[in-house]
């Protein structure tokens, strides 16, 4: 970290309750041949120390973007094209140049990519590729072998891995291992900050299960700040503090686990949570299939304004989140107008033309 | 037999790998009425041996012992004629909707090919007619899409699209393995709905392999719980899902994270190692199982009736034999 960025209050370090991350109107485009198209609109929202969040929506509706962005790993054809992200309320994420991201990243911002487990090296011994990585302090490089081991079974023992699975190549290990031999990979510099990106994809439930109890593990023993992307509702139930939902770049609800996912305020939350069958329950999935605006062309207002049966004239042109308290926000400018039970019962917009 | 679509006796599939044997499934029998159609779930992890039993009623492997029989012909001693109508009235939809088509045709390529082998039609107009009618079903617009190329259609389109090829041929049976595993969530029910339509108003009965029980649970009919190749539970799909018996399913059920309730507990894995337990000599299940006795690791149990039309294979529901007073710890 270069003198010149570094506007860290050593005070506010010390309180655990302050932010990790700050994010304000993240707005970033994908170029293509037909124009530039919003992959992440105007998104801002909030995460504290110890606290995970889990960001979720469907396919392309910019999750993933929005956190890659973060950690300044965007494809080619990407551009951030506003707004600011605070790490540790010193650090503008957005803002940093080549050196000081190679410094900061792995080293205090980590990352469990979607698929991890297949992105493991076949030719290496997994002890050597979780400490690959391994940078004590910024631009150190010269780190004692014994230390470098003692460092892996550490980290190993805190993800649930025997300490004789050091030495063993990917392909002796199942999905499960190596999708914890990821997690610790992602933990050997102590990050404050982990990105993981559907930690638990292609895993059995059980093995899922083991690879979330993980993730809470390190939350609880080291004191990780999380953003956790996924679409499985049940899942991010189990692991989140806060969820932010997210439809067509830009968040619709965002606010506690409990809150957003068991009683949402939000149409679309709604939506998203009656479209999952859960087991024991005898309400039948709500089948939907809107078609979302062009996304080179956003109009103005709500996002979500055509697929909205509750939609009217303000939701063209107006689109502003309302404060719930309890860090809950929901943009939504006609809340509390209508009722979110059924809304979508009396009109099910997907029919398969076989009703005799 | 008479009212039967589909009869599995006693399948069983072993593999060689180095010199050794590798039970993929073993004993599983099913049977599959001709009327009404149903949905029918074989669900269990990987490698408990859904996909074999799908793969062997497709007739793309060979049973190592058992049989399988369509309308009362084994399938793998069918006469020319037979076979035909096997291979159009039993089809099949993948997992991977990105990996079925061929990327340098346009789309309305994967029906034309079905029209010319089973020579549907007499024209052009015919066939078009016939593939809107089967877009219809799946509540595509065909002028939306045939012309298109696949990559220009998303996951759930192109899953859809699968379902309507393999309702051309008007099937009495398709097989669907892992349908809705590589569709979207919100979508995930559309492809449902779309299989109980079929079954409710076109009569076509489906195998439908899975390993989320939360999809199969409001959807099918009955269910059958694999693991390691043995099936451990059979049942009307609630009842095993919610008053499951075999240990395994409980345990299965009770991982399923829930937006309703939080996991309660904490979770252990067992060592690889018990891979190596050949099923037909002991439970599969009894390395991880906290009611393990010994008899479980000397004897493999069969199916004991525990409701109605309900099976579970745990020596707890044995009626003739031993009960336990107390559950051995692990």
């Amino acid at each position: 970290m270069t003198a010149g960025t570094d506007i860290r209050d050593p005070l506010s370090t010390c309180d655990p309750a302050s932010k990790m991350l700050e994010v304000r109107n993240l707005q970033v485009v994908y170029r293509t041949l037909q124009g530039d198209v919003s992959a992440v609109r105007n998104v801002s929202f909030d995460l504290e120390r110890h606290e995970l969040l889990g960001l979720v929506g469907e396919s392309g509706c910019g999750k993933t973007t929005a956190a890659m962005t973060l950690l300044r790993l965007l494809p080619q054809a990407a551009r951030i094209v506003g707004g600011e992200a605070i790490f540790d309320q010193r650090t503008d994420l957005l803002a940093l140049n080549d050196e000081q991201l190679r410094d900061i990243r792995w080293r205090e911002l980590a990352l469990i990519p979607q698929g991890a487990m297949n992105s493991l090296n076949p030719m290496m011994r997994v002890r050597d590729q979780v400490i690959d990585g391994y940078r004590p302090s910024a631009g150190d490089t010269s780190v004692h072998k014994s230390e470098i081991v003692e460092r892996a079974a550490e980290l190993f023992s805190l993800v649930g891995l025997a300490r004789r699975a050091l030495a063993l190549y990917p392909h002796e290990l199942s999905g499960g291992m190596k999708q914890r031999v990821c997690i610790a990979m992602a933990l050997v510099n102590n990050p404050a900050l982990l990105v993981a990106d559907e930690p638990t994809s292609a895993l059995d439930v059980n093995v899922q299960r083991l690879v979330a109890q993980t993730l809470l593990d390190v939350k609880e023993q080291m004191g990780t700040s999380m953003i956790v992307i996924g679409h499985d509702m049940g899942l991010l139930a189990q692991l989140a503090d806060r969820v932010a939902v997210m439809y067509a770049g830009t968040i619709m609800e965002i606010g506690p686990v409990d809150e957003v996912l068991r009683t949402p305020s939000h149409p679309y939350t709604r939506l998203l949570m009656d479209a999952v069958p859960e087991i024991g329950s005898d309400v039948k999935a709500v089948v939907t299939e809107g078609i979302t605006h062009d996304l080179r062309n956003p109009p103005p207002g709500c996002a979500f304004q055509d697929r909205c049966p509750a939609a009217a004239e303000v939701c063209r042109t107006e689109f502003a989140p309302v404060e719930l308290g309890n860090r809950h926000s929901v943009s939504c400018v006609r809340l509390g107008e209508f009722s979110l039970d059924d809304l979508w019962s009396s009109e099910t917009s997907f029919t398969s033309g076989l009703s005799p | 037999m008479s009212n039967e679509l589909l009869r599995i006796d006693q399948l069983s599939q072993i593999y060689k790998v180095k010199g050794k044997e590798f039970v993929a499934v073993k004993d599983f029998d099913l049977v599959l009425a001709d009327e009404p159609a149903s949905i029918i779930t074989i669900a269990g992890e990987s490698g408990s041996g859904k996909s074999t039993v799908a793969r062997v009623v497709l007739g793309l492997e060979r049973p190592s012992a058992g049989t399988v029989t369509y309308k009362g012909h084994d399938i793998t001693t069918l006469d020319r004629f037979h076979r035909k109508q096997y291979r159009r009235e039993v089809q099949a939809v993948f997992q991977d909707p990105y990996a079925s088509y061929n990327p340098f045709y346009r789309v309305r390529h994967i029906f034309d090919v079905v029209i010319k082998n089973f020579d549907l039609a007499s024209s052009k107009s015919a066939a078009t007619d016939m593939i809107e009618e089967a877009l219809a079903v799946v509540g595509i617009l065909g002028t939306e899409v045939l012309h298109k190329y696949p990559h220009q259609l998303s996951g759930g389109q192109r899953q859809r699209m699968m379902m309507a090829r393999a309702y051309l041929l008007k099937p009495r049976l398709i097989v669907a393995d892992e349908p809705v595993s590589m569709v979207d969530a919100s979508l995930r029910s559309m492809i449902l709905k779309i299989m109980q339509d079929m079954r409710d108003h076109h009569g076509i009965s489906f195998l439908y392999i899975t390993h989320d029980l939360s999809t199969a649970y409001s959807t099918t009919d009955r269910l059958y719980m694999l693991y390691r190749g043995v099936t451990t539970e059979v049942g009307p799909t609630i009842d095993v899902i919610d008053r499951a018996t075999h240990p395994y399913v409980e345990n299965l059920v009770a991982a399923i994270p829930r937006v309703s309730a939080r996991w309660e507990g904490r979770v252990a894995l067992a060592d690889d190692a018990e891979f190596e337990i050949d099923p037909r000599g002991s439970c599969p299940y009894a390395p991880r199982c906290p009611h393990r006795h010994d008899r479980c690791t000397t004897q493999a149990p069969d199916g004991y009736p525990v409701g109605p039309d309900h099976r579970s294979a745990c020596f707890l529901h044995d009626p003739s034999g031993a009960t336990y007073e107390s559950s051995r710890p692990s």
